[in-house]
């Protein structure tokens, strides 16, 4: 096959949308924000910064996510196609007051918290 | 805190302790060899990954450690097939995936324990913590392993069936980490039982260290599930005579 239709080729596949990008802080064993806002049916990226010195672990049951952050440092993780709704989340090692919750919008109601956001 | 601990660690070790006991009703004639060949290569890997813990987290655009503990999940279901295939070498691979499941469980509760906010809290409700979560651990474990010393008598095909789900238990555990690494397609949710069987009540919890249930598991879940629990059912249907020539 000749280069050109290779090139062609690979041209025409579609292009992979990078997910959205969320952030989470955690600061003194508390999630920043509490509340996340992210749409529903679109994968996305959470990194989550933990400005503590100890660990802390980002749980989720609703999710299926767990992932040990250590003191001062990052982690990413890939979350969704989520269905709407309500999915708690909370800092294992500190479950008392690390608790947050991250809310899928049906595309509407993410367009207009969107809109209310930037206003 | 109390509370706290006695869950992180009955949690990291209930899993464990399972595998454990049903390895050790496996190989009941040859604990001593196997509690040998266990030792050694746990404490090697327990070592080795809490020391550079950090510098393990920060590989692979920060999924360095998601990448090496679904190594190891898979290294253990897969130590676990051979071992169930092979009776000639069953005995060291049973050890060496008990071994695997050791590391990460073991890291976690490391990085529990000394964690640095740890030194202000009361080391007492610590220590009680640990003591009550390895308590409760191991009573289940030791029910569990008599149960089991008594089915791989009477009825090898439940034993088979139960070895296999503790095995594929594992092939779940590292799917979902590639998945939340983006390693791994998830696809569509298969089915929502949170209403029914949350994760977190008692049932549900001994179930995900039993068979790794999932409230919402994903389809590439169970593929790899499914493919999983048919492969080791398959390489286990040799063990009765496999004991046999092991006793």
């Amino acid at each position: 096959m000749p280069w050109q239709h290779i090139t062609l080729m690979s041209l025409a596949l579609p292009v992979l949308a990078e997910p959205m990008l969320f952030e989470l802080q955690i600061k003194d064993h508390l999630f920043h924000p509490s509340v996340l806002y992210v749409p529903a049916g679109e994968k996305i990226k959470l990194l989550v910064l933990n400005q503590d010195p100890s660990p802390e672990e980002f749980e989720s049951f609703s999710l299926n996510r767990e992932k040990v952050i250590l003191g001062n440092s990052k982690a990413t993780l890939f979350i969704g196609p989520l269905q709407p709704g309500r999915y708690q989340f909370f800092g294992e090692y500190n479950p008392d007051s690390a608790q947050g919750v991250l809310i899928a919008l049906p595309e509407a109601q993410w367009q207009q918290h969107r809109a209310d956001n930037a206003n | 805190m109390l509370i706290n601990t006695v869950l992180m660690f009955l949690r990291e070790l209930l899993p464990l302790f399972l595998l454990l006991a049903t390895l050790l009703a496996w190989h009941s004639n040859q604990w001593r060899r196997f509690t040998l060949l266990l030792t050694l290569p746990a404490i090697l890997m327990l070592a080795l990954f809490s020391s550079n813990m950090l510098w393990i987290s920060e590989q692979l655009d920060g999924f360095g450690l998601e990448l090496l503990y679904s190594l190891l999940y898979a290294g253990c279901f897969v130590l676990l097939c051979m071992a169930a295939a092979k009776g000639v070498v069953a005995l060291p691979f049973s050890a060496l995936a008990c071994a695997c499941l050791l590391s990460i469980n073991g890291s976690n509760l490391l990085l529990y324990i000394w964690l640095p906010g740890q030194g202000n809290a009361d080391p007492s409700a610590l220590l009680l913590g640990m003591a009550l979560g390895v308590g409760i651990g191991s009573s289940i474990a030791v029910l569990w392993y008599y149960l089991l010393t008594e089915l791989k008598q009477l009825h090898i095909l439940s034993y088979r069936l139960l070895l296999s789900l503790l095995g594929v238990r594992q092939i779940m555990m590292a799917s979902a980490l590639l998945i939340q690494s983006d390693w791994l397609p998830a696809g569509p949710q298969l089915w929502q039982t949170e209403q029914w069987l949350p994760e977190q009540s008692e049932l549900g919890f001994f179930l995900q260290a039993l068979l790794g249930y999932e409230a919402t598991p994903v389809l590439s879940q169970g593929v790899a599930y499914l493919g999983g629990l048919v492969l080791l059912l398959w390489c286990s249907r040799n063990l009765k005579n496999n004991r046999r020539s092991a006793q």
